[in-house]
């Protein structure tokens, strides 16, 4: 489109360099061939997205199989009561747990006037907190 | 363009690719060596593709210039180094038609030009390359560096003036 009238002062020195160029020029197959037989380098996400993944999904994995183990092993409440005091009401295991934690210094913060009335639940009338 | 076909093709422009990839990278044959050959990567691994809109040399050598540019980050970085760098031209042997005083002579004309070249602005030593050297018009020079034919055509004529300036008894002598 644009030619230039050509410049043969300019023109001279540059053919001289292309010559020399063109003597030093690696062979184009010892460029070509090397990349062309798969010397791409790998980006190190495709290592580390799938590797990151399986680690996820073994954790996950783990995880679900610890969960449900732990769910199927533990005993009831009322089950470990039961085994823990055969024969007793709730109130009166209550009453022995209670005995048996050692008071602590700020325990008094805990004592409420209201909480000395409070009825035993199995002196409670029968309709009381049952349908 | 299927892979053997385009790898004819740029076969055949090896030479003038390598010569535009000396220009990219300051004339330093190491670095132009590693973005030719990145530039041929990125072909075969589909990064560049050749769409046809423009001749292949012009559009092989964007990415010649781009892959120099990534590569090397600056230009200029090898621009300022060029005047103290050996020339490949230098070491080439006197001459293989047993001449010689004229290989001598050519060697050093291509060096001269060389140092020249690389004290002129960058935009200004990449469209006289490729006009003078690649033979390419000013508005292909222009597609492949990337700016519009007027701007070309002003570093195209500032270029000569200062590389005529620059080369000064050496034009006239040769």
């Amino acid at each position: 489109m644009t030619s230039e009238p050509r410049d043969e002062t300019l023109a001279r020195p540059f053919a001289e360099l292309r010559r020399a160029d063109v003597e030093n020029a690696p062979p184009f197959d010892s460029m070509w061939r090397p990349s062309a037989r798969g010397t791409r380098r790998v980006s190190p996400w495709w290592v580390a997205a799938p590797a990151v993944s399986v680690v996820a999904a073994a954790a996950a994995l783990a995880l679900w199989v610890g969960l449900h183990r732990s769910a199927a092993e533990a005993p009831a409440p009322g089950a470990a009561v039961a085994a823990a005091a055969p024969g007793l009401t709730t109130a009166q295991v209550a009453s022995g747990v209670r005995g048996s934690i050692e008071p602590l210094p700020l325990d008094f913060l805990l004592d409420q006037p209201s909480l000395a009335a409070i009825p035993d639940f199995d002196s409670l009338p029968r309709s009381v907190g049952r349908p | 363009m299927e892979g053997e076909h385009l790898a004819r093709e740029l076969a055949s422009l090896h030479a003038a690719s390598w010569g535009w990839a000396l220009a990219c990278c300051g004339r330093d044959p190491s670095a132009a060596a590693d973005a030719l050959q990145q530039a041929y990567s990125k072909v075969l691994e589909g990064k560049a593709r050749f769409g046809g809109q423009a001749a292949l040399k012009t559009w092989f050598f964007s990415v010649i210039r781009l892959t120099a540019m990534e590569q090397r980050r600056s230009i200029v970085r090898w621009l300022r180094r060029a005047p103290d760098r050996e020339q490949p031209a230098d070491e080439a042997p006197a001459s293989s038609s047993g001449k010689p005083d004229r290989g001598l002579e050519r060697a050093e004309a291509a060096a001269r030009l060389s140092r020249a070249l690389a004290r002129l602005a960058p935009r200004q030593r990449e469209v006289l390359h490729l006009v003078f050297y690649e033979e390419l018009s000013i508005a292909d020079a222009a597609t492949i560096m990337g700016v519009s034919i007027g701007s070309a055509r002003q570093h195209y004529d500032r270029g000569k003036k200062n590389l005529r300036d620059l080369l000064g008894d050496d034009l006239r002598t040769s």
